[in-house]
């Protein structure tokens, strides 16, 4: 049976935070205990498209097994039993005590040794970046420690025959659509329509028991978190200030405000 | 003689001007429903009749003659200013509608801050006003999830209520004078003044009516002063919701007034809640003078921790998450994306009870709705409006719509949830609805509810409304299958 | 330590690119040599257009890596013979960069960091900066091993490419994608929306037009003027507009002279990518919006109303000139 894994990561809901939240503490990082969680974006509409993938297969008599992986702490489990109500086979969960927000190196080879040593994947997929992070590189990263390739920008992935596979990306031309043989790592960026689906409250009663996997950082690679080498270190964070004059026309007419704004504004540049 | 819509447009075209008159096709889909087809809305499909035209009245003599017009030829009349309703309260139930819209109607006419009052159009955003009275220090005090959308017209028509109602009261606790016109064109301004025992409190006819006898032009409302500066917030999980029920009734009854008192289920705290972890919620906020609020938070925290399975939440954690609960156009474009993309719709049901019975109202009608209705993804609620007497409770629920066609959904699913929540309320001795209004949803349990006493709800539709032309279906339903009520 | 210059020109503007990593260069003011320009090509120009690439190039030395369908394997395994272990790389801001970068650095033991605004040399470290948190916070990033491979943000700005006379072009076959991974490969060719980059004049219809009919209207006040009109988030995931109009993050960038929002609240996702811009104009009902702190000027009033009462004044005084 195939298999194919959905990495994602679970992280506060940055639309909550408000402008004066905006500030970076002494490790770098923006206070966001007191914000709800969420999926991240990218990574919801690559797990979405898993779930596609494994029905369109079954259709094909090709079915695929599903498990996901996530990086993190015990909030993420309610995100993990979400996917075994929606039929993931194998939910896990990560705990690395290291802050992986600004560390894809980390990321990467979390998920790398997870897939070594926890059994062959012939899909990988996950989204192109985190809204918090923001690397854009853990699935390439991820690509290049296994030795698969890697397609990024995709909005759709479809079971052909013969364990094949078709994939829909954005290029800078245009929209490209490849049949590829696994293995591969599968980025999956802007997709429209793809939120994750909601599973039903039966089928989260018939998985309620099924326990999720916990793994720590220090098991996977062994007590040698140290030896994955970083790239870059953030080093300083400061807010985005991006104040213009911020001058309001609100008095008078219609016909005054325009006038305003033309002579004193759009005269000569239009 | 029943007019053609043509006719009705050209009719209307005597009385205000044209651009005052839409009759786009787009617009009056649009108009002919609100957010109680929430599913149907999302996919643009319409199934009530359109209304002949959209009317955006400018003033008190354009409402007046716009109804009578309708009231001599027979035409039913919607009123509408903010369209943020959600029981149907705005569907155009009948062939050839006018939809008469007073958000047009947008002037501030008075704030009178000696008195205490403040005068407005029915078209004023409550959100605007609100804003421009804390930069003077006021408020009106009334804040429902709305707010960024709702105008006065509508606030008084649905009898809302806001998130502070606790302290501040309902709408009906808020209006002082208002002007509303009938279908007759009698125009009736009701003076302000701070009570009157001169015969029953006439008010009440209109706050409240929904757009079934009268159309409400103008508003005065109390005012209070804004001190956000003495707010304390509090947060609990409590183990057993029957004790939260409890809590909650501790805290009314030994005379605590909270601007904001909640009880989260489980279900419906893990929405909002990563440290729920499967616990129910309780959520305080005490507000207004300084020494007030320190005496109110401290007496709810010593009541709240002599019950059972208590733990403490950090109340910055409950200040954040209260700053983003409001309802704007933002969130609703991203909600209908995600309806579209996943099928899965979410929707609320409020109803009221006494402390003695809201209880078992709610385990009950969560049970039958997670037995009976098909495609559940979640059922619960919360408690957010409480009296001495008795507390709200607000269901929410979501469910995929599985194999419907999307005019089927509201049969298969919404209405059948809605019918199973009054029958429980019903049994209890509950109220089926606490404050979105009767609408035309409910509307269909309107006996069971009123009981003995619709005689005098009745009597007022055929008193104010003898030619049935205002918001036909909204409070009393015009076709009723008495054996389906969920059919209509 | 030098610079190596990498561009794309399958579905890119290379002119455009070679100008952005130009204004890079000087925002960043390093004291780093240009070694050699990198252009990635599918083969479609003939031999005129390499020619023409050449010399626009900002290095005497050119070298074109030749594509007949673009693979990044095979683009990868060209790039790792080309590219010095001590460099800098800088990639034009693409897709393609985007999926290489930190390919290439991670094969060459080096590091990357995408959507790079700037680099900053401080205390013989090297330091790039950009976006995080959705674009609420920059953060500064130092930079630990050789070969760094940047991917330039978006919306960077242009400057003009001191190119020298003498130009040198070779060019590298790329071998042919892996038949037995990539079994086929088709790309559908969109229309290429140049409008936004280069556009002076931008109209950005927000979620405030709140239907497709005001879209409509709006987006043919904003052509008659002239205006290259896209929408924000909202508006394409209602399809009011089609995706390809999209400015902001995950869009089009916009650098106009006059740039007009309206009826956009101005989050950060749709802000960055007009905040280039000379002049921003904001049009909303609503005064508290975030937009009329970021924006020059804000006209409060109704999008359409404005937009139209806009174009009026501007052809009158047009007729009027004329």
């Amino acid at each position: 049976m195939r298999r194919i894994l959905g990495c994602f990561k679970v992280i506060p809901d940055l639309e909550l935070l408000s402008e004066e939240d905006w500030i970076a503490d002494d490790n770098n990082l923006v206070d966001t205990s007191f914000v709800k969680s969420t999926w991240n974006v990218f990574d919801e509409s690559a797990l979405e498209l898993m779930l596609r993938l494994s029905e369109q297969s079954e259709s094909l008599n090709e079915p695929f097994s599903m498990d996901a992986v996530t990086i993190g702490d015990k909030i993420s489990e309610k995100y993990l039993k979400t996917l075994h109500a929606l039929g993931i086979d194998q939910a896990v969960r990560i705990e690395c005590r290291e802050s992986i927000q600004f560390s894809p190196e980390i990321v990467s080879g979390l998920l790398t040794e997870y897939i070594r040593q926890k059994g062959k994947q012939d899909i990988i997929v996950m989204g192109t970046k985190t809204a918090d992070g923001s690397s854009g590189k853990v699935p390439q990263l991820t690509a290049e420690k296994l030795g698969y390739p890697c397609v990024t920008q995709v909005i759709a992935i479809e079971p052909m025959e013969q364990n094949n596979i078709k994939i829909t990306n954005i290029t800078d031309t245009g929209l490209c659509i490849q049949t590829i043989c696994p293995p591969c790592v599968l980025a999956v960026g802007e997709a429209p329509g793809t939120c994750l689906s909601v599973p039903t409250l039966k089928a989260r009663m018939n998985t309620k028991a099924k326990p999720v996997e916990v793994y720590t950082a220090g098991q996977l690679l062994k007590g040698n978190l140290s030896d994955i080498q970083k790239e870059t270190v953030l080093t300083e964070l400061t807010a985005v200030d991006e104040k213009r004059c911020g001058k309001v026309i609100c008095d008078g007419s219609l016909e005054e405000q325009i006038e305003i704004l033309y002579q004193s504004y759009l005269k000569g540049k239009v | 003689m029943v007019l053609t819509r043509e006719a009705i447009a050209e009719g209307l075209g005597k009385i205000v001007a044209c651009n005052q008159i839409v009759t786009d096709e787009k617009v009056l889909k649009e108009s002919s429903l609100d957010r109680y087809r929430k599913f149907e809305q999302t996919h643009e499909v319409y199934t009530q009749p359109i209304p002949a035209a959209v009317v955006y009245a400018n003033s008190t003599e354009e409402v007046k003659k716009v109804l009578m017009y309708a009231n001599e030829h027979g035409i039913n009349v919607v009123p509408r200013t903010g369209q943020s309703a959600i029981e149907g309260g705005l569907e155009t139930a009948r062939e050839n509608s006018i939809v008469l819209d007073g958000s047009g109607m947008n002037q501030v006419i008075a704030v009178d801050e000696y008195n205490m009052q403040v005068t407005a159009q029915c078209g004023v955003p409550l959100q605007e006003l609100d804003d421009m009275l804390r930069e003077q220090g006021l408020t009106t005090g009334h804040s429902p999830q709305s707010k960024p959308l709702a105008q006065l017209g509508g606030l008084v028509a649905t009898r809302s209520i806001g998130q502070f109602s606790t302290l501040y009261g309902g709408i009906e606790d808020m209006v002082v004078g208002m002007e509303v016109i009938f279908p007759n064109g009698e125009v009736c301004r009701i003076k302000n003044i701070p009570r009157r025992a001169a015969g029953p409190d006439i008010r009440h006819i209109a706050i409240g009516n929904e757009g079934a006898l009268c159309f409400v032009t103008e508003v005065t409302l109390k005012l209070f002063k804004y001190q956000p500066e003495n707010n304390i917030f509090l947060g609990y999980t409590i183990e057993d919701m029957k004790q939260g029920f409890d809590a909650l009734r501790g805290v009314m009854a030994e005379g605590f007034k909270p601007s904001m008192a909640r009880l989260y289920d489980a279900a419906d705290a893990s929405l909002h809640f990563d440290w729920a972890e499967d616990k129910n919620v309780l959520i305080f906020m005490a507000e207004g003078p300084a020494g007030i609020t320190k005496a109110t938070a401290e007496g709810i925290d010593r009541i709240i921790k002599g019950f059972d399975g208590v733990n403490e939440v950090n109340p910055k954690i409950i200040e954040k998450w209260f700053a983003g609960l409001n309802w704007g156009p933002e969130e609703i474009a991203e909600e209908k994306e995600e309806i579209l993309a996943t099928n899965n719709i979410g929707i609320t049901t409020e109803v009221s009870g006494c402390w003695d019975c809201i209880y078992e109202i709610y385990e009950s009608a969560c049970r039958r709705v997670l037995e009976e209705v098909p495609d559940m993804t979640l059922m619960g609620g919360h408690s957010s409006h409480s009296y001495i007497n008795g507390t709200n409770m607000y269901f929410v629920y979501y469910y995929n719509v599985v194999d419907c066609p999307v005019e089927e959904e509201i049969t298969k699913y919404h209405n059948q949830i809605n019918r199973i929540i009054c029958e429980e309320v019903i049994k209890y001795g509950g109220s089926i609805v606490h404050h979105h209004g009767l609408g035309k949803a409910r509307a269909h349990y309107v006996w069971e509810e009123y009981g003995s006493s619709f005689y005098m709800l009745e009597t007022l539709k055929k008193a104010f409304d003898p030619n049935g032309i205002m918001n036909m279906g909204t409070l009393i339903p015009v076709n009723h299958d008495e054996k389906n009520p969920w059919m209509f | 330590m030098k610079y190596q210059i990498i561009v794309s020109s399958i579905g890119m503007d290379v002119k455009r690119q070679f100008e952005e990593i130009s204004a890079f260069i000087k925002a960043s003011s390093l004291e780093v040599e240009k070694e050699n320009t990198i252009i990635i090509s599918d083969g479609k120009q003939d031999g005129d257009d390499i020619s023409r690439l050449t010399d626009m190039a900002p290095t005497a030395s050119v070298i074109f890596v030749l594509v007949k369908q673009y693979n990044p394997e095979s683009v990868l395994n060209v790039l790792e013979t080309i590219l010095k272990k001590d460099n800098i790389f800088l990639f034009g801001s693409s897709y393609l960069s985007r999926e290489l970068a930190p390919r290439i650095a991670y094969r060459m033991q080096g590091a990357s960091l995408i959507e790079c605004s700037r680099l900053i040399s401080e205390s013989g470290s090297l330091y790039g900066e950009k976006l995080v948190y959705s674009n609420h916070m920059q953060g500064r990033f130092e930079i630990l091993k050789k070969p760094a491979a940047i991917v330039l943000a978006k919306g960077i700005g242009q400057e003009k490419v001191m190119s020298g006379k003498e130009h040198e072009a070779m060019v590298i076959a790329a071998d042919e994608a892996d038949p037995s991974i990539f079994l086929d490969i088709a790309v559908q060719e969109e229309e290429k929306e140049n409008g936004f980059e280069h556009a002076d004049f931008v109209l950005v219809i927000g979620k405030g037009a709140k239907n497709q009919d005001t879209v409509n209207q709006l987006t043919k006040t904003g052509e008659m003027l002239g205006a290259a009109v896209g929408g924000s988030r909202p508006v394409v995931m209602n399809a009011w507009m089609p995706m390809n109009k999209l400015i902001g993050a995950s869009g089009s960038f916009a650098s106009a002279r006059v740039c007009i929002v309206a009826g956009a609240s101005g989050a950060p996702a749709l802000y960055g990518g007009i905040k280039k811009s000379e002049l921003i104009i904001g049009i909303n009902t609503d005064e508290k919006a975030p937009l009329t702190g970021k924006a020059d000027v804000t006209v409060i009033g109704d999008a359409l109303q404005v937009m139209k009462a806009i174009e009026e004044k501007i052809l009158y005084e047009e007729r009027r000139d004329g």
